[in-house]
């Protein structure tokens, strides 16, 4: 596995963090105040990302969207703790072959919400502004020559320095913003010729492409899935944060940063923005992986989607559809519901979520499972969130121990949340993501004994 | 001389660039190589190195001007005459 977070560059890294109850909350970017009044103020943000143990150059740097470039990050961290190791196959592009596997049997399923958007937003901003702002120099100077009121030019002055562009509309735009880049940059990359594809469905577009890579290794289609979800979601103005924001989704308890995103708390207000993050997980065909002696972490064996088909931005009320769900992923995993220890639940922490998926949980689980939210530390980067929290499920699983539900101080409902860092029995665990458009999506995963 | 001087530094440069575009040795990219008969650029190369022209020399290269370079030497004099 491989991941990029706000509280890691790595998996080991995010899951001691995780242990620890850290988050990386800050207030949002100065810059954005000159655009809209924010009702949320702060988000959370990734850390300087290091690509130096990456087999990326600097001029792909430059190539490539950065889905795309923290995508290939994480599979180089997954391909490395799988054991599987690659070589050049291509000096002047820079591409690797997996050795042991045939790429014919492996498949790219990759999950995400929004894509190349940063690429996309920067270069809308230099299509819109680039004639305007040179005619405003113009006017400046002229106002300049013209010793007009120096507030005047001032004032113009400010409106250009707020005119936020890059320096030049990217020539390789198209295959930077188009969703399905980031799944072929991997397959390019690692040199893998089976089914290659992205899963668009909001937030549970990790967990989605996840599915999807177990089923087509379930039904005997593949030896190998790389498989996980990205998401990047910065622009110089603020905009893709104000899509939340204006909907009221987000956190708005600005005064305390870090209390303010609680999910299934009493005083919950939204969820906390994340800048991004990236999972992937190497999904492998058990007798595949034991012919190499590969590390399992653990076992995938069950997966189902439903979908609401009632409203595209809330969670429809009675939940029949995620009880469906899990319905559907209970049979497929071939157990009992009992026998599911530990719930890592989609808890965003907005109002609507957190009340409906609790009772959902309790009515259909009662209160014995574990159950915490990984977005009650690193806010919620929507298409990524699902493979980032598979990753923290097949390690609770592992390690027979989870993070906290941080801040949950008034829990909404009697469940059995984890609000302490111990030893637990967890021997197989499920992770639920809902998306806007109604999209419902769980994996469940077991140990490996 | 001070000219040619600068015209070698020149070539050194884009010598580096297409280096690291190409990922081909150095010793390859001559002052008349032709950039996709002989050194193999496809034309995504070619706009790569129109955005490392641009940034290594701080200047704004149009798109058109980037696609009429044929040899290594276009480049060099494109940015001798540019300075």
């Amino acid at each position: 596995m491989g991941s990029l977070t706000p509280i890691g560059q790595n998996v080991e890294e995010f899951w001691n963090n995780s242990l620890k109850g850290l988050s990386n909350i800050e207030r949002i970017p100065n810059q954005w105040l000159s655009f809209s009044n924010f009702n949320s103020q702060i988000w959370s943000t990734l850390p300087d990302i290091n690509f130096d143990e990456t087999q990326v150059s600097r001029i792909e740097q430059k190539q490539l969207d950065l889905t795309s470039l923290i995508s290939i990050k994480t599979t180089f961290e997954a391909l490395n703790s799988a054991g599987l190791d690659y070589f050049q196959n291509n000096q002047k592009a820079n591409t690797y072959k997996i050795n042991g596997v045939d790429p014919n049997r492996s498949g790219v399923f990759l999950g995400t919400g929004v894509g190349g958007i940063t690429t996309y937003t920067s270069c809308m901003s230099h299509q819109i502004l680039s004639k305007q702002k040179n005619r405003l120099e113009s006017l400046k100077n002229k106002l300049e020559n013209k010793k007009a009121d120096a507030l005047d030019i001032i004032e113009v002055k400010e409106i250009i320095d707020k005119m936020y562009m890059p320096k030049r509309y990217h020539p390789y735009v198209v295959s930077m913003i188009m969703p399905n880049a980031i799944s072929s940059n991997l397959a390019i990359k690692f040199h893998i010729n089976g089914p290659n594809l992205t899963y668009n469905a909001a937030c549970a577009s990790g967990t989605i492409a996840i599915g999807h890579g177990f089923k087509a290794i379930q039904n005997g289609s593949l030896d190998i899935a790389i498989s996980g979800g990205v998401e990047y979601l910065y622009d110089d103005f603020g905009g893709i944060f104000h899509g939340f924001d204006i909907v009221r989704t987000l956190s708005n308890n600005n005064e305390n940063p870090d209390e303010a995103n609680r999910p299934f708390d009493r005083d919950r207000t939204g969820f906390l923005f994340s800048q991004g993050g990236s999972a992937t997980l190497i999904l492998e065909e058990l007798e595949h992986a034991l012919k190499r002696n590969a590390p399992i972490i653990a076992e995938v064996i069950g997966y189902s989607e439903t979908c609401d088909a009632n409203n595209i931005m809330a969670i429809e009320n009675s939940g029949i559809n995620i009880s469906r769900m899990l319905d559907i992923a209970i049979e497929d995993a071939g157990i009992k519901k009992n026998q599911i220890d530990y719930i890592n639940a989609h808890g965003t922490g907005t109002v609507i979520n957190d009340e409906i998926e609790s009772r959902i949980i309790y009515d259909y689980f009662k209160d014995k499972v574990l159950v915490n939210s990984t977005k009650s530390l690193i806010g919620h980067a929507l298409g990524s969130s699902g493979a980032i929290e598979a990753v923290i499920t097949a390690l609770s699983i592992k390690n027979k121990t989870s993070h906290i539900c941080k801040n949950l101080v008034n829990p909404i409902r009697e469940l059995n949340f984890i609000t302490s860092v111990e030893e637990y029995p967890i021997r197989i665990g499920l992770s639920q993501s809902f998306g806007f458009g109604g999209h419902n999506a769980c994996l469940i995963l077991k140990e490996y004994n | 001389m001070g000219e040619i001087t600068d015209k070698n530094q020149i070539f050194e440069k884009v010598q580096s660039i297409v280096h690291e575009i190409l990922n081909i040795n150095k010793n390859e990219i001559k002052i008349d190589s032709k950039i996709v008969q002989d050194l193999g650029a496809e034309s995504l190369d070619v706009v790569t190195l129109l955005m490392e022209l641009e940034d290594h020399f701080d200047s704004k290269i149009s798109d058109e001007v980037a696609f009429k370079f044929i040899t290594i030497n276009d480049v060099v004099n494109y940015v001798a005459e540019m300075k």
